[in-house]
């Protein structure tokens, strides 16, 4: 499998403040990487690095081959970058932001309206972009990152305040990008969106990254699945009960709740990330 | 820096500069405004003459025709007193009527070295007309003057002449609020970042926006001197204009990069300009600054400018001038990327 993101010891501080400590990953080729992690743990500023507007204090990356410290331009050619924030034109409209993005990096016959399209906001391509909508901006932002038809995606919060309409159309996008068999490298702290998009997440905590792997790698080895029954006795009271799944007893106490009471629900549980990262770091994604 | 990367963003920047109507409006208005003042004014110099007189005879008569005629007129206690009134401006001219003026038929006529030669000759036919007046017979006239500088001697300057550099300047510098508005949003709104993330580099934002002050800067006070002064002189105006231009968006790139907003724009942009328009009064009123004002840099450009414009100076007594100019503006561009280079981390 080709490696287009490899970090190796990778390190940045804001001065006495250690942000990003010693970190080392790769991402393959056509993979999404979610990059999971609390607000402050680093996610951003290892974002900043791997785009090219941060130099590392210490450690190397390359991004498609070439060094991020060395040879930002090259590899800013060849990638989309969508920021947490939205720093678009206000005063530009959303085919004028399209346009002077496509401008910057040379694209000949650029069809803006495509793109504008594409994030459903056909229709919108004169309006000036201060009318928007966060969620418009939002997408519009996913496809300025677009323009230059990227080879690696790196999406930094791209759903962060937004309704969950929004949210799944910015999600559907990114599959449909994946799909294409682009690389996708995206932060965030909802632990819905990673474990929906991604085929491997490394958590980071502190600015360090605390366990890296497939999503149900981590819950298998992390989690706990269970069952959640809802039962009643014969004297008509009703009530819960958990069983654990996967231990040496389960099977017999199962068996046993089944002839015991009769059985109204029944539901199968799994950890979620966030109980994943909670159990590896003490904090929740939401601190 | 990519030249191609650095025309994209300067026509960026002058979209956003003209969608912007406030800023639109100082330039357009600005120009106009200035223009309309300048053909306003009065074409000559001053025309209500101050006289001084000293004499060592008595005069009766004079006095009353002066008056009749409203004519100031002003008694000096002596032949000094009478020279340094006029060497200060403080009256067009002075005559000094000697002893022996009757017999002699012979008086002082003492002007100004920057009067010029059409208005000696009026002021001697003055003189002429008050000997007669009070003598009743005509007089040769010896005339006598002070020198008050050397370069600038010679040429008495309308009002309207003297605001040519003050307003050329000022429509340079009301022009620096628009560049330090497009450089704090880009820092604001992060836009900045959205471009660093593509092939383009910090050089060439900051360039194309200086481009972008060039132009704002350069094309209403090159303008207003074209209209108002022509062609005379062109390639050294257009030289301080450049430099001047320079100068606006050296202080234009240092507020852009402190201010956070349009009011922390307008706050710091306000108490910058109070402080830069200062030497502008030396120009139009001479000798009523203090030579402290020779420590702000605007000093120069008002000054080159006064002294291309009306003066006719030569490039090398500019060169001081622009000299300055470059180094408060290498100052200040500094001062603007080191602040800059922080809040972009």
């Amino acid at each position: 499998m080709e490696k287009v993101i490899e970090a190796n010891e990778l390190t940045y501080s804001y001065g006495k403040n250690l942000a990003v400590d010693h970190i080392s990953f790769y991402v393959n080729k056509g993979e999404i990487l979610g990059f999971l992690g609390p607000n402050g743990a680093g996610k951003t500023t290892t974002f900043k690095m791997l785009v090219g507007l941060l130099k590392p204090k210490e450690g190397t990356a390359k991004v498609l081959g070439l060094d991020i410290s060395k040879e930002p331009k090259k590899i800013q050619r060849r990638i989309g970058v969508c920021f947490e924030y939205t720093n678009l034109y206000e005063e530009l409209s959303a085919k004028e932001n399209l346009i002077l993005f496509a401008n910057l990096f040379g694209i000949k016959n650029f069809n803006p309206y495509e793109l504008i399209e594409k994030v459903g906001l056909k229709g919108k391509e004169n309006d000036l972009v201060k009318t928007f909508s966060k969620g418009m901006k939002q997408r519009l932002m996913v496809a300025r990152s677009l323009v230059n038809d990227p080879e690696i995606l790196f999406l930094d919060e791209p759903t962060q305040g937004l309704d969950p309409v929004s949210s799944e159309e910015i999600r559907n996008i990114i599959l449909e990008e994946k799909n294409k068999g682009k690389t996708i490298f995206l932060t965030t702290h909802d632990m819905y969106e990673a474990d929906k998009l991604s085929d491997r997440v490394a958590f980071i905590n502190y600015g360090k990254i605390v366990a890296l792997d497939a999503p149900l790698n981590l819950k298998t080895k992390f989690g706990k699945r269970g069952l959640k029954l809802k039962l009643q006795k014969e004297n008509g009271e009703i009530y819960e009960k958990n069983i654990v799944l996967d231990k040496d007893d389960t099977l017999e106490n199962i068996l046993s709740t089944f002839k015991q009471d009769k059985v109204i629900t029944v539901h199968s549980e799994e950890a979620t990330l966030e109980d994943i990262f909670i159990k590896i770091t003490g904090r929740g994604l939401k601190e | 820096m990519n030249l191609n990367n650095i025309l994209i963003l300067t026509k960026k920047d002058l979209t956003l500069f003209f969608k912007n109507r406030f800023f639109s409006m100082i330039t357009i208005l600005g120009l106009v405004a200035f223009i309309i003042i300048y053909f306003a004014l009065p074409k000559l110099e001053e025309d209500k003459i101050k006289i001084g007189i000293y004499s060592d005879v008595s005069l009766t008569k004079i006095y009353y025709f002066l008056e009749l005629h409203d004519t100031e007129v002003y008694d000096a206690s002596s032949i000094e007193d009478l020279k340094e009134k006029v060497s200060k401006k403080v009256i067009s001219f002075g005559i000094y009527f000697p002893s022996n003026v009757k017999e002699k038929k012979t008086l002082k006529l003492i002007v100004n070295a920057e009067t010029e030669n059409e208005m000696k000759e009026a002021y001697e036919y003055i003189a002429k007309e008050l000997f007669h007046t009070e003598f009743g017979y005509q007089l040769n006239i010896e005339s006598e003057n002070e020198i008050i500088g050397v370069d600038l001697a010679g040429k008495q300057i309308p009002v309207r002449k003297r605001l040519i550099p003050i307003l050329a300047f000022f429509l340079i510098i009301a022009e620096t609020l628009g560049l330090s508005t497009l450089i704090s949003d880009e820092l604001e709104n992060k836009t900045i970042y959205a471009l660093l993330s593509t092939p383009v580099t910090v050089g060439d934002i900051f360039f194309s926006k200086g481009v972008m002050g060039l132009i704002t800067t350069l094309i209403p006070s090159l303008l207003f001197i074209l209209i108002t002064v022509g062609f005379r002189n062109f390639p050294l105006i257009f030289l301080l204009l450049i430099f001047g231009s320079l100068f606006a968006i050296s202080i234009g790139f240092l507020i852009g990069s402190i201010a956070k907003d349009m009011m922390s724009i307008i706050g710091y942009g306000f108490v910058i300009f109070i402080l830069i328009i200062i030497p502008s009064f030396n120009v139009l009123a001479p000798g009523t600054l203090s030579s402290w004002v020779k420590i702000i840099p605007a000093y120069y450009l008002v000054d080159g400018l006064h002294k291309i414009i009306n003066f006719n100076s030569p490039f090398l007594s500019l060169l001081p001038n622009i000299l300055i100019l470059i180094i408060s503006q290498g100052i200040l561009f500094l001062f603007g990327s080191l602040i800059l280079k922080r809040r972009l981390i």
